[in-house]
């Protein structure tokens, strides 16, 4: 809704590579073209600011950022997203930031909303209970413009007429977000030592690591890790192959990099909600795996 | 009869979380084989569930939910997403900044549950 309210054909966003796939295929879906910035895996996958700025065009009409981030795990500091704040703020973008793992965060550390650093600047945050209260089939979840909203007056009067398009969202899962977000929140234990989140994190990023070839950032939040694997060792040109290939090999199911508009064949994305003792299974069969495997 | 092609709209459109290797997947698994599947982020499936709190408190306003809402949401699930954003310090939110909503129908319908 809120890139089909505002792209006309040929308008740009700035969308992360790797990203969540969605914010591609939404941006494309209303019309427009989703321009790839650069996430630095030797910088703990922080956006190239460079890169960004390289990308941005007179078509260019704002940028999205997932923060904590989808898939790499990484959590953006205060100088980063006031970077992005500072281009957006030159350039006369609109922000985009998705937020849906904000409440998953671990090592103590804390999520910063880029909107909080901007309030001059036309700001669009989406957040949910899916993964902070394990309903993503509840389909619960929203959008909150803030900052200066007086150059997008006209986009919030589409946004409107979209919204009533939709006549209304479920409604049995609004009435909970007033219980989820206040008080006790059951999450944070599953993030803290001992809890199944941080464990199991700490289980998949040694095991990962402990493969020859293979090596991954350690995640700061939500549930994912995009290892990187020696793509040369293991000749390694198609990972869209590699993934069926293991699919077919060990029975189990991965996501290659590139689906994650990723340029180059040499990721994938681990989703580590199973127990340790899974995961470490699944690690080993992935080095089981690439230990014999070639690519023709 | 003719044929009915789908839209151009989608020709560039691409959502490979869903594409040829789950198909695979799918065909192993209707074949009667077990697959760990470390695709994608729906926490249920792994014994992750929700709180008892937010179980009850649904049931407890189903009744109420049977109407049609607003469309950007109801008073109470905005006003608290209004105040959660104030928590966060985002500046300038009121509550008609906040839009319940529902994802692409497309990928509503298509691909319920998968992120």
């Amino acid at each position: 809704m809120s890139m089909q309210g505002l792209l006309d054909s040929g308008d740009e966003i700035l969308v992360p590579a790797p990203d969540y796939p969605l914010w591609t295929a939404a941006v494309t879906l209303a019309g427009g073209n989703a321009v790839h910035y650069i996430c630095d895996e030797q910088n703990e996958w922080n956006p190239d600011i460079d890169d960004i700025k390289k990308k941005i065009t007179d078509r260019t009409k704002g940028i999205v950022i997932i923060n904590p981030n989808n898939p790499t795990g990484a959590l953006y500091s205060e100088e980063i997203l006031k970077e992005i704040v500072e281009v957006a703020r030159s350039h006369q973008l609109i922000i985009f930031s998705d937020e849906i793992y904000d409440r998953l965060v671990m090592d103590s550390l804390k999520h910063i909303s880029i909107a909080s650093l901007a309030p001059d600047i036309p700001c669009i945050t989406f957040n949910g209970l899916s993964k902070s209260h394990r309903i993503a089939g509840f389909r619960c979840g929203w959008m909150c413009i803030s900052g200066n909203k007086a150059p997008i007056k006209d986009y919030i009067d589409g946004l409107n007429l979209l919204s009533s398009m939709r006549l209304c969202s479920n409604v049995p899962a609004q009435e909970i977000i007033q219980t989820a977000l206040g008080g006790y929140q059951s999450v944070d234990e599953l993030l803290l030592p001992g809890g199944r989140i941080y464990e199991q994190r700490e289980a998949v990023w040694s095991a990962l690591n402990s493969i020859d070839g293979v090596s991954a950032m350690k995640p700061k939040a939500a549930f994912y890790i995009f290892p990187k694997i020696d793509s040369k060792k293991y000749n390694i040109k198609n990972d869209e192959q590699m993934v069926y290939d293991f699919l077919v090999s060990k029975k189990i199911l991965l996501v290659q990099g590139s689906a994650f508009n990723y340029p180059t064949p040499d990721h994938v994305r681990i989703v580590y909600l199973p127990t340790v003792k899974q995961l470490n299974k699944a690690c080993e069969e992935f080095e089981d795996f690439l230990k014999h495997y070639k690519q023709k | 009869m003719r044929k009915f092609n789908k839209s151009h709209k989608l020709d560039h459109v691409c959502y490979d979380i869903r594409g040829p290797v789950l198909e695979k997947a799918s065909e192993m698994e209707s074949a009667g084989t077990k697959i760990l599947k470390l695709n994608i982020g729906n926490p249920a499936p792994f014994n992750f569930s929700a709180p008892d709190e937010i179980i009850h408190d649904m049931i407890y306003n189903l009744r109420s939910a049977e109407g049609y809402s607003d469309s950007k949401g109801i008073f109470s699930a905005r006003k608290s997403i209004m105040q959660y954003s104030q928590l966060k310090n985002l500046p300038n939110v009121g509550i008609n900044d906040i839009y319940r909503k529902r994802r692409q129908r497309a990928y509503n319908n298509v691909h319920a549950g998968s992120s």
